[in-house]
């Protein structure tokens, strides 16, 4: 017999200090009750005899009121000790907010996540917009003062992210043109027109292909490097450390990588160029029984200086969207070293999405500038 | 003479999950060469305050006013930070003549300077070693060197011997404060350290839990040369001790029982 609890319609009571030891007991007791309240539909849980009750049984026997309640049963609590009143408010909270979490999303919960996203993107946008313009104006500040430009710096980013990124981009480049004049040439040739793969190749490698390549690897290559630099100083604290000393860190930090890469990437560009086109004519006289006299008059009759002239324009703005995007992750760096690999991350995934972005702007505007075809 | 003058600042970060109220409203005055130490909890906002002093961090409302430096104008911030923040490509007599070499000063004097800064806290020997190649003491010893060497008016220092074992905090204790004794400097010095606080400082103030406001303000009497195991001062660690807990421990367990 189970001395703590008794049962007279409706009132149960509670005698002593339930404990967990009691759990069973409770179960059972309210187990066997169960019935006999909700044929009464009225439970009064009443605690006049009792001075406390643990964690754990009060979470029984909330639940069991809970479940009362939603059986339809008016369910009381007399007399309870101000602890156990406590107890039972502390678990009616929790329940609440727990239902809240639990709850299925709806149609506002989704338009809500979707505002905050949305929210949050365009603040990483105007953020980015004011990066962008104080490092385009502390660039243009500093060149009025050369002899400020740390150009030991200069040359030191120009050999990590163009001289040592020469091999990757010459080769990368070569047998993406001997794969696409290969590619080309092998379908034209069903017409008879594989004397315009030279045409097809001169056009795609020199307008994009060139170009784009060549920003995707040092956006990959320097744009991470970028970002993880500036992040670990910004960890170490010594970005702030720069800060209070009174250096304009965007000038000190931000500036040389620009330069440097404003420098290089032109003339990576022009090498992915030509690498591009001396793979097209690999495969042409390998493959399609093209001689390079006539690859290279048909070629000469496809391009246009400007053509050439183009890429490596569109390149400037490759060269300013990667240093600017890569110093701004590592500038936003919070916390420790996970947050730098983050930052790495977003800055190769943001400056290859805004290079790609920024490439189909100027194809459209270049439609309109070159003139037609020569065929 | 205030130094500086702090009255209702409040910071509070936005982070992608919220906002986070960092601190304050927080008001209180430094007199010129005095030293201050913020003595409060991990995570009631010390370090945000001195990097709001120091520029670093925007507050969303309240205002900072600083005293005119010796010059006449600007005052000359230095800040030490938690760790070092030392430079890691430039070697030890270069960090120090950096920022001297950004403000303009030329060769000889630069010189002169670090030379002077490298023999007073006692590096003179290590001016060609790199970061890396000191252990934790000298490095905090050089970066409080660098704090230094522009002569700032106001110097602030964020638990800068925190991660030192207590031999080698309590030396550089001894050196700050041989060192703020001889210069004219005012100091903020940010610490959870109830016994560096009462060895270091004039003024003591207490902030309480995130988001930290002054709780308590306390003068330290204590004549020099401090003594670590003299009778006043083991009363003043006490007695501070004893507000410490009640003011901010306490209310901390009663905030995490309700």
């Amino acid at each position: 017999m189970f001395e703590k609890l008794t049962f007279d319609s409706p009132s149960m009571r509670v005698h002593g200090v339930l404990v967990d030891e009691d759990i069973d007991q409770v179960r059972e007791f309210i187990g066997l009750h169960r019935r006999e309240i909700l044929d009464d539909g009225r439970l009064v849980v009443d605690f006049a005899g009792s001075t406390g009750i643990d964690t754990v049984t009060a979470v029984i026997v909330f639940d069991f009121c809970r479940e009362m309640k939603r059986a339809g049963v008016r369910v009381g609590i007399e007399n309870a000790p101000e602890t156990v009143s406590r107890l039972f408010d502390t678990l009616a909270k929790f329940e609440s907010r727990s239902r809240k979490e639990q709850r299925p999303s709806s149609f506002r919960e989704v338009f809500e996540s979707l505002g905050r996203d949305g929210y949050e993107f365009l603040s990483l946008v105007v953020t980015f917009g004011e990066f962008l313009f104080e490092t385009v104006g502390s660039f243009f500040q500093i060149l009025l003062t050369p002899l400020r430009i740390r150009w030991q710096m200069v040359f030191y980013y120009m050999e990590e992210s163009g001289w040592k990124a020469i091999p990757i981009v010459v080769t990368l480049n070569w047998l993406l043109g001997v794969v696409l004049g290969y590619q080309a040439g092998y379908q034209m040739r069903v017409f008879g027109a594989e004397t315009f793969m030279p045409a097809l190749l001169g056009y795609s490698i020199t307008w994009e292909i060139g170009p784009m390549l060549a920003a995707v690897l040092v956006a990959g290559r320097s744009g991470s490097a970028y970002a993880a630099e500036i992040g670990t100083m910004q960890v170490r604290e010594e970005v702030s450390a720069l800060r209070v000393m009174g250096f304009d860190t965007f000038s000190y930090l931000v500036t040389p990588k620009m330069m440097a890469l404003l420098f290089v990437m032109p003339f990576l560009v022009l090498l992915a160029n030509i690498s591009g086109l001396f793979g097209g004519l690999l495969a042409g006289t390998m493959f399609l029984g093209l001689p390079a006299r006539t690859f290279m008059s048909e070629l000469g009759k496809a391009l246009i200086p400007l053509d050439i002239l183009w890429g490596m324009l569109k390149s400037v703005v490759f060269a300013v969207i990667i240093a600017t995007v890569g110093s701004f992750m590592g500038m936003r760096v919070r916390g420790g070293a996970s947050a730098v690999g983050q930052a790495t991350t977003s800055a190769v995934v943001m400056s290859i999405f805004m290079v790609i972005l920024s490439d189909a702007l100027m194809s459209l505007l270049f439609v309109h500038i070159r003139p037609g075809l020569n065929m | 003479m205030e130094a500086l003058s702090v009255t209702g600042l409040s910071v509070t970060y936005r982070e992608q999950d919220g906002e986070l109220h960092a601190l304050g409203p927080v008001s209180f005055q430094v007199d010129r060469g005095d030293f201050l130490c913020v003595l409060g909890p991990t995570g009631c906002g010390k370090t945000t305050l001195l990097r709001t002093l120091a520029g670093l961090e925007v507050p969303d409302s309240g205002t900072v006013t600083m005293m005119t430096g010796r010059g006449g104008g600007v005052p000359v911030v230095g800040y030490v930070f938690q760790q070092g923040a030392l430079f890691p490509w430039m070697t030890v007599r270069s960090n120090l003549e950096f920022p001297l070499r950004a403000a303009g000063m030329d060769r000889d004097r630069r010189h002169g300077e670090v030379a002077r800064m490298l023999d007073m806290v006692g590096l003179s020997s290590f001016a060609g070693s790199y970061p890396h190649q000191l252990s934790g003491g000298m490095q905090q010893r050089v970066a409080l060197a660098r704090a230094l060497v522009m002569g700032p008016d106001l110097l602030l220092l964020d638990e800068p011997f925190s991660s030192l074992d207590t031999r080698t905090s309590q030396e550089l204790q001894n050196s700050l404060r041989e060192l703020w004794k001889e210069s004219s400097t005012t100091v903020i010095f940010v610490t959870h350290n109830i016994e560096e606080a009462v060895y270091l400082a004039e003024k003591v103030i207490v902030l309480g839990h995130r988001p930290g406001t002054v709780v308590r303000r306390e003068t330290i009497h204590l004549p020099d040369p401090r003594s670590r195991l003299s009778g006043p001062f083991t009363d003043c660690l006490v007695s501070l001790r004893r507000t410490f807990e009640s003011l901010v421990l306490g209310e901390h367990q009663s905030s995490t029982k309700s």
